[in-house]
Parts: C-alpha cells; structure tokens; sequence
C-alpha cells in the first residue's frame, strides 16, 4: 500500500477516468499537504439526544426497538456559522466536500491535531471508490464545550493506493450510504445478520 | 384584540426570535428594526390614527408569523440561494427569504411589507432607508431535499413578480380578457412562462406527468394549454399571450422573459456518482433541467452505470436528488467563499 | 407538486384604503400617505384614458387602482371628480371604499 504524497494527490485531481480523485468543492490549494488532503466541516448535522428509552436497540425483533434516527436530532447550519459540540455528546456529520475515490484508493480520515487538542476526535476508513462527503462521527471527549465553524479544516485524510480495483458503485448488492450527502442515522439494524442471530438465540 | 396588546404579544415574540442563535444577521436586523418600529407605535400611539395602530399591528403579525415560522434550523438553503439569484432582476428592492417547512403539500412564495407602510404611513419613523422585502418561501417537508421537486417554487416566484409589479393587471388594461377565469388564467400562464425561462421545459413536466388531461377550470387553464404556451415561448414562437406579456414588462421597465438559463451538462458528474461543478448562474437554473432529464431517463430507462447498486425507484431517486442539491450547495459556497476574501 | 393559487393580491391598494378610512373616520392623515393617495389616483386614470401612454415607473397599486375603475362604473364615478385626497370629504371617501370591489384585508 503506497501512501500518495502530494504530487501524485494533485496527479490524480487532474485526470479523469479511473484513478480520478474527485474533491468539490475544493477552495483552496493548500488543502493538498504532503501526505494528506485537509477537509472542512459540512453544515448538516445529526445530534444526538436523551430520549425515554433505556438504551439504542439495534434488533428489530425486539418489542423495545425504535428506529435509531429517532435517537437523533436533524439541524443545518449556513456555511460560515457554528455549532458547538458539548462533552460527550455524539453528533454525526460530514466533510463539506463532496469526494469521489478512485477505485485503487482508501483514505483513512482523522482530526487534525489543532481539534483533537480540544477533545475532538475522530478516526474512519473510507472505502476505496467511494462517493459521497465523507461520513463524520464528532465526539467531544473534553470538559468544555467546543465551538466548530462550519466550513472551517477540522479534518485530514490519507489516502492509499493499492494494487485492487473495487467496484464500489458498480456492485450488484446494494450500498447502504451511496452517494450521500448529508448525515444518515446508523443502519447498524438493517445487518441481515441480525436475523439469523435472532434465530440461533431462539433455538438455544 | 385591541391591537396595541397585540403590539405587546408580537413584541415579546420577535424578541424570543432575536435570542434564537440560528437566525441570520439579516433577519436578525431586520426583526431589531420592527422592534424598533413597534416601540415608536407603543410610544406614539395617542398621536397615530386608529386606523394606522391598527393596520401596523396587521403587518407586524404577519412579520412576526413568518419570523417565528420559519424553521432556519432545517432550511432548504439550496432552494432559497437559487431563488435568491433571480429576485434582483426583478425587483429594486432586497429580498429576505425565510423559509417554512409544511406539512401539506403546498408551495408558496410570499412577500410581506412592513416597511412600504411605515414609511407612508408612520413618517415620524426613521428607517434610514431600510426597507426589505420579507418573502416566506414555503417547502413541504417531504421535498426540503428534493430540489428537483421543488421546481414549482420558480412558478410561485412568477406569481411573486406579477403581482408585486401589476403585469397581468397591466395586460388587462391593454387588452381585456372574455373573463374574470380568462384572467386568472393568465396569471398562470404568466407564472408558467416566468419559470420556464429559469428552469426550461421542466417546469411544465410535473403538469404533463401528474395532470396529462386536466381541462380548464376557473382558477387554472388546460394542461394541454399551458404545455403548448411553454413549448412555444421555448422554441422562440411569439404566440398567444406571450407578445401581450413582453409589451407589458417593457411599459413597466422590466426585463423581458427570455432564457435565462444553460444547461448543464450532468450526465458524465451524475453516471460518475460525482457532484457536476456548476460554473455560471445560467448552470444554476440550468441544472433543473438538465437532472430532470437524467431523472426520467434513469428511472425509464435505468440507463446509469450504478443503477445496480441502487435498486429501487426510491434510491434512483435520492441520489439525483442529492446530487443535484449537493451541486447547488457546492456554487454557493465557492461564491461565499470568494466573498469572504477581501474584508 | 402543482402549483399553489396566485400570492394574494388585496394587500396592493391596502394604503390607498387606508388613506380613505382615516378620512372616513376624520382622523388624521400624514403628509405622506396623502402624497401615496394622489400619486396613485392620479396614475390610475392616466392608465384608464391610455395605459400605453403612461410615462415614468408605474405602481402596481394604480395599476390595480386602474383595473378596479375599470370594472366598477360606480368606483370610476366616485373617483372621477377626486384630484386631491385634500378635498375628499368623510362621505366621499366612504362611498369610495364601498365601491371599491373587494375590501382591503385589514
């Protein structure tokens, strides 16, 4: 696996075809770092929120269950404005940027150190090929709460290249999360796994 | 009620609305300047007419209702920036748009004036020359992400400009219609050809698709009417009502319809699943358009190269959506952001 | 997704019924709610006699002013000696408002 350093970053920006790297909008330059593509915070946000119920159910059979979106809070802020992130609460967002991965390349997306020094953090893996803004968990670990500014750099990616070729959007199995835009609720109960699980459960 | 303990209500509520963190520094203006203008009626109430007490408290309900109805927690920004482009054309005045989520399945574009009757009829009132429009735009919910199917708000916004400028009106003085369903109707076709011009031949989609055979009511005319005055207004054929409307937006000093937009050309961005970067205005009202070609030709003919990982209508759906909201949203943030460069 | 019915449009001529109901109710008229009343009387019947001809910008509130008259032969007489809301007594302005054909939403 090759991380792709800044010349081959910016390679790949200008092509189109398979090994196209896709960022829009993309506003500044600088964004492109040696080994990493610094992105900003996107203005749609899932917060989440005290409910009646004891816990998130995540088995559909189960009498207590409740869509998970319903444990989340939908909110927009304008490019420019802020949210503010209290500890430890949970709010699902994504990166401002709309990206299209080529299909040899994965990118693992982190805080960048100036937000994780406030108690921000974050750590995901992108698959390769992918297309959408990519998905963001923030999670306040700190005593304080912290103000983000929507379209401000909070994030960095890596992206690797290897030697596969996925066919992320080509795929004959549906795609959960394709081409998403905004935050999505957990479809963590939509595992078909679940079910059979449920079913050994009964049977024991 | 008696309207100076309206005045209070009202007060007390654009109040609670200037604390919420969400609102907009415009709004946020505009609503300290009505609050300004309700102390002065407060203040100066023995010497206001009656009449003049009461018709202020009028318009700072209706202010107040679209201030406090607005939900800027979940705003169809792309929706309201588009809208937002083509207003200045027609219009001398700024235009603050606030936007209210329904519950039905209604659209509506809705301007309220305050400042227009302060001016004439508060004079002891110093507006400084302040003096928005405030336009509630009304979105059902279900559609707040959905701009391809928001497009009748560029209908609504024609009804916006007629009104607010007299051009059917004016049509009627220069040539009067058989009758009063003739009039309303050229408000519609009016309404028709204003929207056509922004977004093309998808503005009249929706009717030919929802309402193939509707025939001609009092309120509305045929589809097949308002079809063929849309496709001629596009093909450049002076037909119809369309000469009569022209000569009244020269008399009034606007703009003529005209095409206003481009199309954008999505289908290699959208087979990609990428967002396609709109470039000009023009692209902005063009990529109605052109996604709801994409749309149909998905949906008929499930032509896209990702359509196998998007197996339902539903998903087909959502993702055209998407894109063509995320492409919208993607112009006006590079503009924000290139605004944002010098102070 | 169809399209809801037209913006209301009774708010247009609401200042130049309001200009008349304060002199119905011989209250007191601002200066400049009086200028609002002429500049539109005197607009809509240019706009009568010929709305090609009208020059400079035209409101739309004449503009509706003018359809109404149109319309109405009992508004078009009670307005036709009117030059100047100065001169309009409690009365006129009375049976102004009531021929005008729908009242302004108050």
């Amino acid at each position: 696996m090759a991380l792709l350093h800044k010349d081959e970053l910016q390679r790949r920006l200008g092509v189109t075809g398979e090994e196209s790297l896709f960022i829009d909008p993309l506003l500044d330059q600088s964004q492109i770092g040696e080994v990493t593509v610094d992105l900003r915070l996107g203005c749609d946000f899932l917060v989440s929120i005290l409910t009646r119920r004891p816990y998130i159910s995540t088995v559909k059979a189960d009498p207590a269950f409740r869509g998970i979106a319903s444990y989340f809070q939908t909110t927009r802020r304008e490019f420019g404005d802020s949210f503010v992130l209290y500890p430890n609460q949970l709010a699902l967002t994504t990166t401002l940027e709309f990206v299209a991965l080529p299909s040899d390349v994965y990118a693992d997306v982190l805080t960048r150190s100036s937000y994780t020094r406030l108690g921000i953090h974050l750590n995901t893996m992108i698959q390769p090929g992918y297309r959408g803004c990519f998905p963001i968990e923030l999670f306040n670990e700190s005593n304080n709460p912290v103000e983000l500014v929507v379209g401000a750099r909070i994030f960095q990616a890596r992206l690797f290249a290897g030697p596969f070729k996925s066919s992320y959007h080509g795929a004959t199995t549906p795609r959960k999360y394709l081409g998403n835009v905004r935050p999505t609720a957990s479809r963590a109960a939509d595992d078909p796994d679940l079910d059979r699980l449920a079913r050994i459960k009964e049977k024991r | 009620m008696r309207p100076r303990l309206d005045l209070f209500l009202i007060r007390d509520s654009l109040r609670d609305c200037q604390e919420t963190t969400y609102f907009s520094g415009k709004l946020h203006k505009f609503t300290a300047q009505l609050l300004d203008v309700i102390e002065y009626v407060l203040q100066n109430e023995k010497s206001l007419s009656e009449d003049i007490v009461r018709a202020f408290a009028s318009h700072a309900l209706g202010a107040n209702r679209y201030l406090t109805g607005s939900t800027t927690k979940e705003s169809p920004y792309e929706i309201e920036y588009c809208l937002q482009s083509v207003v200045p054309k027609w219009s001398k005045r700024d235009c603050y748009i606030t936007t209210a989520l329904t519950d039905g399945r209604d659209f509506h574009f809705e301007p309220t004036d305050p400042w227009a009757f302060v001016k004439t009829a508060l004079p002891g009132f110093d507006t400084n020359g302040f003096d928005p429009l405030l336009v509630q735009l009304g979105v059902p919910r279900v559609y707040s992400h959905k701009p391809l199917y928001c497009i009748p708000l560029y209908h609504e916004l024609g009804h916006f400009v007629d009104v607010s400028n007299g051009v059917t009106n004016l049509s009627v003085l220069i040539q009067a219609p058989n009758s009063t369903p003739e009039y309303r109707h050229r408000m519609e076709h009016f309404a028709d050809l204003f929207a056509a011009s922004y977004i093309g031949r998808c503005s009249i989609r929706a009717l030919e698709i929802i309402a193939p055979g509707n025939q001609s009511s009092a309120t509305h005319p045929a589809t097949a009417d308002r079809v063929k005055l849309v496709d001629d207004f596009l093909a450049d054929r002076q037909t119809g009502l369309i000469p009569l409307f022209q000569t009244c937006l020269q008399h009034l000093k606007l703009p003529p319809l005209q095409r206003e937009f481009d199309p954008a050309p999505v289908k290699t961005a959208f087979d990609d699943i990428r967002t396609y970067p709109i470039a000009t205005t023009r692209e902005l009202h063009g990529i109605f358009g052109s996604a709801w070609n994409y749309f149909e030709d998905s949906l008929d003919n499930r032509s896209p190269p990702w359509v196998a990982s998007a197996p339902t209508d539903a998903d087909i759906e959502r993702i055209i959506n998407d894109l063509t909201e995320k492409s919208i949203r993607n112009a006006s943030i590079r503009e924000r952001w290139n605004s944002g460069a010098t102070p | 997704m169809l399209a809801a019915v037209p913006t209301d449009e009774s708010r247009t001529l609401e200042l130049f019924d309001l200009a008349l109901r304060i002199v119905s109710d011989k209250g007191v008229i601002p200066d400049q709610l009086m200028a609002h009343f002429d500049a539109v009387l005197d607009q809509a019947k240019q706009l009568v006699a010929s709305p090609t001809k009208v020059e400079g910008l035209i409101s739309p509130q004449a503009i509706q002013l003018a359809c109404r008259m149109r319309a109405t032969s009992e508004l078009m007489a009670a307005v036709a000696p009117v030059t100047s809301l100065k001169v309009v007594t409690p009365d006129q302005a009375s049976r102004i408002l009531s021929s005008l054909e729908e009242r302004v939403a108050p």
